[in-house]
């Protein structure tokens, strides 16, 4: 939708200033060319592959940067603004990734049967209570800064100085949880099991159910938003 | 040209992309994309520049698979957890270059950097418990089928409302 | 309205509490410099029926213009 009165007002506003817009594409095109340099070092070097890490950290970065991915936001849109397009889009994101998750571990067990979670390519952990005290604060701590784990370093490349305070306030977190993790486990994580869904209920069941149930989940999302908003978003 | 740079991708582009780069990621280097391993790398190395040592606590015990190799190597510091978090900085200035909206933030105040600062303390934290943040614990748990991911997005979402009422309570 | 230097969500709260305080025709303008709001306030807009333009004013800084129904 267009407005003829936001559009005088923005040429009234406009007119006092000279456009004073530097492009910034020359220093974008340097350090690409520094982090390919970095690459390279670390090609000759490699250490351990290292330079998979680097290059598709940057590709994340980019990307992030550029689709404005905020996981901090498609957790809290739907109840803030009642906007569930992040959600939906994390929920794609999960689709691809499962898909091609399954395909590595089922490789991976073919080849090794026996091992351990541990081994297991991906992430794997024990759920329990502690799975819900920690999400439930980690929850409230990413609405507080504002950005996830992943945003505190996008904004930081943007040139923002407060992700630093995020950060610092992660690092402290984090260590201080490592510390009082003998707390957690006696009590808590000792006794909660690991769930590894194919264990239960075979490999390519586990793979179309949950891909069935984020699909589910995507529908009820975008109705959602269609039942609240109308349907134009 | 210069138009093009500047368009923010869709959400949609933008998440099949991220799922996508996390099936790379765990394909080429066997480790799947994880962000919060490498700030507690960082956390203890600073505290064993102090004079304590962080590494001899249970924690790294239980998840030596994961840690061992990096702490005898002396790279806590230098090691594929910075490298990738690094990368995404990285990758994130490019980006915002390329489209000529980088720019040196300010600080509003002081309870700005307080929230900041608590919002970091807390995730950290969760982040310990459930062995992950967002995308250690989530983002890369529910596609390794892991039930704890699942219980993680319930309860993320939980802490989301109310962290969000806070924020609605504090800003009037 | 001056969102400088805030972070997401809150230009866009503050923009909404300001909207509904604003007589229909009334136009806002909201300054910010977080990337993501743009984008957030455009789906908003679009949503509830807001006319919308978006002004790169400077280096990672915008200015959008809401003007209410």
């Amino acid at each position: 939708m267009h407005s003829e009165e936001i559009d005088s007002l923005i040429r009234e506003r406009q007119k006092g200033k000279q456009p004073r817009r530097k492009s910034q594409i020359p220093y974008a095109l340097a350090l690409l060319l520094l982090s390919c340099t970095g690459a390279v070092f670390l090609w000759v070097f490699n250490r351990g592959g290292l330079i998979v890490f680097w290059i598709v950290g940057i590709a994340l970065g980019i990307v992030l940067r550029y689709s404005r991915f905020c996981f901090a936001a498609a957790f809290r849109d739907p109840f803030l603004t009642k906007n569930t397009g992040l959600m939906r889009a994390l929920l794609l994101a999960l689709m691809v990734s499962t898909t091609g998750f399954a395909v590595i571990q089922h490789r991976f067990l073919q080849a090794h049967p026996n091992a351990g979670y541990d081994a297991i390519p991906g992430r794997i952990n024990s759920v329990g209570l502690h799975t819900v005290l920690g999400a439930f604060i980690f929850g409230i701590g990413m609405v507080l800064a504002g950005g996830c784990a992943s945003g505190t370093l996008m904004r930081i490349g943007e040139g923002h100085a407060l992700p630093w305070f995020t950060l610092v306030g992660f690092l402290i977190g984090t260590t201080l949880g490592a510390k009082d993790y003998p707390f957690w486990y006696g009590r808590i994580i000792q006794g909660s099991p690991v769930v590894y869904f194919p264990e239960y209920i075979g490999f390519g069941a586990a793979v179309l159910i949950q891909i069935a149930i984020l699909v589910c989940l995507y529908w009820l999302a975008r109705r959602y938003q269609d039942k609240t908003l109308g349907k134009e978003g | 040209m210069k138009q093009w740079l500047k368009k923010p991708w869709p959400y949609w582009a933008g998440g099949i992309l991220l799922g996508a780069l996390n099936v790379v990621l765990l394909a080429a280097s066997g480790s799947a994309w994880q962000v919060s391993g490498g700030y507690l790398l960082w956390g203890s190395g600073f505290l064993e520049k102090l004079g304590l040592k962080p590494f001899q606590w249970d924690y790294f015990q239980v998840y030596n698979t994961q840690y061992q190799k990096i702490i005898a190597n002396h790279s806590v510091f230098l090691n594929q957890h910075t490298l990738l978090n690094l990368g995404v900085v990285a990758g994130s200035s490019i980006a915002a270059l390329l489209s000529s909206q980088f720019k040196i933030g300010k600080i509003k105040g002081i309870k700005q950097a307080a929230f900041a600062l608590l919002g970091g303390i807390l995730m950290g934290y969760g982040s310990r418990l459930v062995g992950g943040c967002n995308i250690g614990g989530f983002f890369s748990g529910i596609p390794s089928f892991s039930l704890h991911a699942w219980v993680f997005w319930i309860f993320i979402a939980a802490g989301a409302w109310v962290g969000t009422k806070i924020l609605l309570k504090f800003l009037t | 309205m001056d969102c400088l230097y805030e972070v997401c969500p809150i230009p866009l709260i503050k923009a909404v509490r300001e909207l509904k305080k604003m007589a229909p025709g009334d136009i806002l303008v909201v300054h910010s410099d977080e990337s993501c709001v743009g984008v957030m306030m455009k789906e908003w807009a679009s949503q509830h029926h807001y006319s919308l333009r978006i002004v790169e004013s400077g280096a990672g800084e915008w200015e959008i213009y809401l003007q209410k129904p």
